[in-house]
Formats: C-alpha cells, structure tokens, sequence
C-alpha cells in the first residue's frame, strides 16, 4: 500500500532500515498503513478511499440507486448476492461513512460478518409491526436486544455466510422490518458477527 | 465476586434480588472469604487485583453455563432467556454499554484506549462486562486467555481488554440491550462494590 509521510519515518522494506522524509511516498504492508494513516503520519493518494486488502467491492441491492465514492471500488448491482471474496452489501439510496469502508473489510478478513447497529436506545422491541415482534420473538427469545442496520454489511464470502444469506431471504419474505429479519437470520445461522458502532452510518 | 467490605455488602444484596426473581438458580460467590451460607469459590486476591478473578472466569466457575455479575447488579426480573440464548448455540451474550461515543472507554487511561483504537482501527463497541452470559467451549476460553493476556498490559479497567482480546479471538456472540446491565432488568450501582 503506498502512502505519502507526513512525518519522518525510519521503514523496515526487505530487511532493511532507511529513513524516509516527510512527503515521501513509500509502499508498506496493510497495518502500518492504517496506523499512520489512524495517527496523521501519512496520508493517501487523492480519491483513495483507504488501502483495501484482497478481492473487495459493494454489491447495491434492492435498487439501482448507488453510492458517489471518491475511492475506487468495484461496484455492482443486482440481487443479494456475494460477488466478491469480501462484500460490501449496500442497499440501493444507502450510505456509508465512507472512511470506514476499509476498516469493515479490514473486519471481516477475521469475523464472518460486520455490521454497525441501527441504535443503541431503540431495541428490538419498538421495531416492526406486533405480528413481527411475536415472529421475531419465537425465533430470538428476547426481543431488549439491539437491531442492526441490515442496509450496510460487511460479509467473507463463505460456506456459513452463503448459508446466512439463504435464511436472510427466507426471513424478509412477509417481513416489512429488513433489520428484524436480518436478526433472525443472525440467530438462527449465528455466524461471527461483528457488530458496529451507530456512527458508521450516514445519516 | 466480592472483596472487601463494600463489595461483600453488595454481592449479599445482588444474590438476594438474583434468587428473588429466579427461584432455583444456583448462584456462587469468589472471593477470599465465605460470604455467609452462599457457595463459595475460594481465590486468594488482595482487594486491589481482584477483577483477575473475573478475567478467571473459565476457570474458577463451576457451571457450563456461566451468568457473571459484577457485585453491585441489582435483578428485578426472570434472567432465563440469557441462559436460553447460549443453549441456543451462542458463545455468550453481553450487554453494550452506554459509553459509546464521547465517553467512549473514558475510565480507562488514555494508553489503554489508544491501543485498544490501534487494535480495532476504530473506535469500537463497548461492552459493560459486570454482566455476561458465557457458555464454556474452546472458543470461550481462548477469549479469556486473551483477555488475561491484554489485560495485563495495563491491569487497570477490563473493558479496553476485552475488545482487543474480542478481536484476537473471536466468538458467537450475542448483544443485549442496556436493559440487561444498568437497565430495567439489571440494575447497575456503579461504584458502590469499591
């Protein structure tokens, strides 16, 4: 990943030590490309959105309404599908903080799955119609929980999330709340989800 | 858990409101002393240290399925569905803490918030760990190992530690509401156990 410093470093590159000056461009590995970039010690090439790691992209579902990046990402839509290794998945006239599109990939390159919660006031309880909140409650047991927000979610391509993804589609079926769906997809599969914080979204 | 005078008085409150609402439910004590006829884990800690005997959890509970309560929780209610939820097949369900955005970690020192930050990438969810259903499997234990081990590079507050170890190792975990830990159903005296 090739950052420009904003300060003095001394980089390891190939066993050996040299000493960069601010504004240099040097290529690092991804962590401690973020950690400079986290501590104002380095900054980006204009228009990147960060340094993404592997086969990344956002799959825009529902709608053909997608998001204006100034990074470069790929970037498809269609159904609710994982196109890539690590998929970003956006519903259409959704938005993300765009700054942590790299840390969410960087996330799921350990948990299954990452998502930021909807609120951490309204519980699972004031969400959807009472019929939902009884479908819901069968299936979680209790509904003082949290809800994600379904719109934007970090997922690895793999066996158990393809299997999430299936139950997913299965729950939005006569469901009118995405997030409570998305909850009794997570409960029934119980992929390693890592959940987020509300600030992740743009509201 | 219950060290030092204050924290006994509490933990003595907290199991009488626990057994209260829920009839049956075996509840232990650790600490240095017995506390009275509850069921005692004996672990030697001076008051100071004593939260090692949480981070100790895996091995110092007796049950397969462990609900933690730091010592001044208050319970007005039935805490079955957290037992249900790990029979369920979830690694553990915690509560997230209220601290989520400028007081994020803000009792923690500012080292120990800047690593767990550096560890994250970003400024992650808090949990409030003084309430915790865990289920004791590998992957539960590989994350209190980790917890230990992060903890001890400041052995301060245990909530830095414990989304950098959350990080190391990951479970199936299951978020609860703030009503399960300083809520509705979980009352939370802050402080009161020191």
């Amino acid at each position: 990943m090739w950052v420009r410093l904003s300060t003095l470093k001394t980089v390891s590159i190939g066993g050996q030590r040299r000493t960069y000056q601010q504004g240099d461009w040097v290529e690092v590995g991804k962590y401690d490309a973020l950690q400079w970039l986290a501590n104002g010690d380095a900054t980006l090439p204009d228009g990147d959105m960060g340094p993404l790691v592997g086969d990344c992209g956002i799959r825009v579902y529902g709608g053909a309404d997608a998001p204006k990046l100034a990074g470069k990402l790929p970037l498809t839509v269609g159904g609710l599908t994982l196109p890539y290794p690590q998929t970003l998945l956006l519903r259409s006239g959704r938005c993300i903080r765009e700054n942590f599109i790299p840390i969410g990939f960087y996330l799921v390159e350990q948990w299954e799955i990452a998502a930021p919660l909807y609120d951490y006031e309204a519980m699972a309880c004031t969400r959807g119609t009472p019929e939902e909140q009884r479908r819901t409650q069968d299936v979680i047991r209790d509904l003082r929980v949290p809800t994600y927000n379904a719109d934007t979610v970090f997922v690895r391509r793999s066996k158990e999330t393809q299997e999430f993804l299936r139950v997913w589609e299965r729950e939005l079926v006569g469901s009118a709340e995405t997030d409570l769906a998305f909850l009794r997809a997570l409960y029934i599969v119980k992929p390693l989800v890592c959940a987020l914080p509300v600030q992740w979204i743009k509201r | 858990m219950a060290y030092g005078e204050a924290a006994r008085r509490e933990a003595g409150l907290s199991i009488a409101s626990m057994q209260e609402h829920n009839e049956g439910l075996p509840v232990s004590v650790i600490g240095a002393e017995p506390l009275g006829r509850i069921p005692w884990i004996r672990c030697d800690l001076p008051v100071e240290r004593n939260r090692w005997a949480k981070l100790s959890l895996d091995n110092l509970s007796p049950y397969a399925q462990t609900l933690y309560m730091d010592a001044d929780t208050r319970v007005n209610g039935s805490v079955l569905a957290g037992f249900e939820i790990l029979e369920d097949g979830w690694d553990m369900a915690i509560a997230l803490s209220k601290n989520q955005s400028v007081d994020w970690l803000w009792h923690c020192g500012e080292a120990d918030r800047q690593l767990t930050e550096t560890c994250l990438r970003h400024k992650g969810l808090q949990y409030g760990a003084g309430v915790m259903f865990i289920a004791w499997n590998e992957r539960t234990r590989a994350l209190f190992t980790a917890w230990r081990g992060e903890w001890g590079a400041f052995c301060g507050q245990d909530q830095g530690a414990f989304m950098r170890a959350l990080q190391r190792v990951r479970v199936r975990l299951w978020v609860l509401g703030g009503t399960w830990n300083g809520g509705s159903l979980v009352t939370h005296r802050y402080g009161m156990a020191r």
